[in-house]
């Protein structure tokens, strides 16, 4: 019997049972591919993480956790830590180890953060307006471009913080945000967040406000005392939750501005000396902050991805294990059902070597298809990994 | 449970991660460097010390006090876009307070000798949880006119000129030198001209003479008057109260042309009307040295 005939044969039983069959080829391709697919994604997921550290040269925080500072200033994750002292950033920014760049991360409006920076933030991140135009004062915001497509949001529209605590009464009041631009994607979390100015982060943090003018007659029976210049208010003061261009001029601020919050400043420092110099700087024991290379924070954070991974594709392995024993089983009960087939082979002059080389093709058919069904998965998978993720993520 | 922690942090920060754009420091590629004054003495000095090979922008109009002015959107956007932002300090220009800039960008010319500041009066007033005290008054903001601090902020300016564009670093410190030495010059001469003023105090049209006040040895109460406003009934009993309680005062400085009934009419209250002007904007002739000089030079005309 020739070896056309042999596949002829093999292929013609196969397609007499496609489901059967189909069945054998789906867990031989998922057996292959599950364990690469993981491998894809994982690498994916590093590299993103390390992409985005890689890009954040060093951050200085709060002392507390390297993960937790580097997670809320990279990828906006509730601040866990406490703040950063304004005070902190300008003696940073007076080192002038390099480009200083201000985070504020606490707030949020609904799901998506509101970021407090300043420009160079956008400069850095190379962050492009495609949609209308940058911040240019107090109230206004940008919103990355998976925000403004989900909300359906658009330069004019205003999104509104979210209050701190909703039972707090007497807290902050939500500030209603004027959106100027839409970011071009850059696929980070940038394109989920609200970007505003440093010091509308905090307007909404409630260190500065704008009201109705006291010296006004209009705002008599808001005044409690008034002695020489000094005015006081009782609280039916108007307070503006918006910021526009008449009520801009009363937004001031109240404390000492070096008690003001951050969560964090980027520091994109000059040069290797530069960046030798900031580590130094804040190694010392009466440093009050901590400095963070977030790649190396990144890294810790990857190793602990990489047990869960290994753990898992060990499972996985075992897993495709069993499917492949079942598969086997399946073609053994097949081959003891065909027998009789089989013995019909043996009579009309079929060697017993080719009636082996007959079932073998059939065994070797759906391996290849499956091997094949699954290398192109992996291709693909490969390929459209970073689309994906966020998918199977939501 | 730290390893549960971080996994979940992980899922969900990557909701939104895909690839990314690689990170570099903006490049200024062949595009000519711009600087931004906030107003005109600052402006002049960047000129003087960076204007052959960068474009000095300077966004407040002829009329307009460059301390009060308010730009649009358009224009701060012009102005976002500036390698260096020479800002005065001492709460002046208070469009800044409330714009976006980009913060490593921004020079505060007078940050060396912030403490020194000078309050300027306004309006004090509490409210809120905390009820802290706060004046929208701030600071007095004329700090050139004391013209060893416009000497300090146009070092500020040149040190921060020389660190942005380090080509350029020689030829920025050669002209700071030759503008430090022309206004060493001015505050000599400036010295000179108002050392016939401290016998007695100077009333000023409007309060921005602070620093000059200060720095020559002076007293200088003020109003709050425009040389081209109405001087109607209310206008000269604010300044008869403050020639009670100045008595002496023969000297009326103000910051622009005053209208020449103006000048007879003050004539006739026993005050000789001279221009000081602090030069807050572009002048429509000369310029900033020179119209200091003028200012000088009518100081010295009145002690021939």
């Amino acid at each position: 019997m020739s070896s056309g005939s042999i596949v002829y044969l093999s292929w013609k039983h196969l397609s007499y049972r496609p489901f059967q069959t189909l069945t054998l080829v789906a867990a031989v391709a998922l057996t292959f591919y599950l364990p690469f697919a993981l491998g894809v994604f994982t690498t994916e997921i590093t590299s993103t993480l390390q992409d985005r550290a890689r890009s954040t040269p060093l951050l200085v925080g709060p002392k507390g956790s390297s993960i937790d500072l580097t997670l809320n200033s990279l990828y906006f994750t509730p601040q866990e830590l406490p703040p950063l002292p304004h005070s902190a950033f300008t003696r940073l920014a007076k080192h002038r180890f390099g480009t200083t760049i201000p985070i504020h991360a606490r707030f949020r409006a609904g799901d998506a953060p509101i970021i407090g920076t300043s420009l160079d933030y956008f400069r850095h991140r190379q962050l492009e307006v495609m949609d209308g135009r940058m911040i240019t004062r107090l109230g206004d915001c940008v919103i990355g471009a998976q925000l403004a497509n989900e909300k359906d949001l658009k330069p004019g529209d205003k999104i509104t913080s979210s209050p701190g605590d909703a039972f707090d009464l007497a807290g902050v009041y939500p500030l209603r945000m004027r959106i100027t631009g839409v970011l071009a994607a850059n696929r980070t979390p940038d394109d989920d967040a609200v970007f505003v100015d440093l010091k509308t982060a905090w307007i909404i943090e409630g260190l500065a406000h704008g009201h109705q003018d006291l010296a006004d007659p209009a705002a008599a029976s808001a005044v409690r005392k008034r002695e020489g210049n000094v005015i006081q208010a009782n609280a039916s003061v108007v307070e503006f939750n918006e910021v526009t261009e008449p009520n801009m001029a009363s937004f001031h601020f109240h404390g000492n501005a070096d008690h003001y919050p951050l969560s964090a400043a980027m520091l994109i420092p000059a040069n290797g000396k530069s960046r030798t110099l900031a580590l130094a700087h804040y190694q010392a024991e009466t440093a009050t902050e901590q400095i963070v290379i977030p790649v190396d924070a990144v890294a810790n954070l990857t190793e602990t991805l990489f047990a869960t991974h290994t753990m898992v594709r060990a499972a996985i392995r075992l897993f495709g294990l069993a499917s492949f024993g079942l598969v086997v089983l399946v073609f053994l009960l097949s081959f003891r059902l065909r027998e009789r087939e089989m013995l019909t082979y043996a009579k009309i002059g079929a060697r017993c070597l080719t009636i082996v080389v007959l079932k073998s093709a059939e065994v070797a058919i759906v391996l290849f298809a499956g091997i094949v069904i699954a290398l192109g998965s992996l291709l693909a998978t490969k390929a459209l990994a970073a689309e994906l993720l966020p998918i199977l993520l939501h | 449970m730290r390893a549960f922690h971080v996994l979940t942090s992980c899922a969900a920060l990557l909701v939104s991660c895909g690839e990314k754009k690689k990170s570099t420091e903006s490049d200024r590629g062949d595009r000519k460097p711009t600087i931004a004054a906030v107003n005109y003495p600052l402006a002049y000095f960047a000129d003087r010390l960076a204007g052959d090979f960068a474009t000095i922008v300077f966004e407040v109009p002829p009329d307009e006090d460059p301390a009060f002015w308010k730009p649009t959107d358009e224009q701060i956007a012009r102005i976002q876009q500036a390698d260096l932002i020479l800002l005065n300090g001492a709460s002046y220009a208070k469009w800044v307070a409330t714009a976006s800039l980009p913060s490593n960008s921004r020079v505060v010319t007078s940050e060396s000798f912030e403490t020194t500041y000078l309050k300027a009066e306004g309006v004090t007033h509490a409210h809120g949880k905390k009820a802290e005290d706060h004046s929208h008054g701030g600071f007095a903001f004329t700090t050139w006119l004391d013209l060893k601090q416009a000497a300090a902020q146009a070092a500020a300016a040149a040190n921060a000129i020389a660190r942005e564009f380090p080509d350029h670093k020689e030829a920025v410190m050669d002209n700071l030198a030759m503008l430090l030495n022309d206004l060493k010059d001015l505050d000599r001469v400036m010295a000179s001209a108002t050392a016939m003023l401290k016998g007695a105090p100077v009333i000023a049209s409007h309060p921005v003479y602070q620093y000059w006040e200060r720095a020559y040895g002076l007293v200088v109460p003020s109003l709050l008057w425009e040389p081209e406003m109405d001087l109607t009934e209310e206008a000269m009993a604010d300044l008869r109260k403050i020639q009670d309680a100045n008595p002496g005062a023969a000297i009326f400085i103000w910051e622009g042309e005053p209208l020449p009934a103006h000048i007879e009419k003050l004539r006739s209250v026993g005050l000789t009307s001279v221009v000081v002007s602090p030069c807050a904007n572009r002048p429509s002739s000369g310029d900033f040295l020179s119209v200091i000089k003028r200012g000088i030079a009518s100081l010295q005309a009145l002690a021939e």
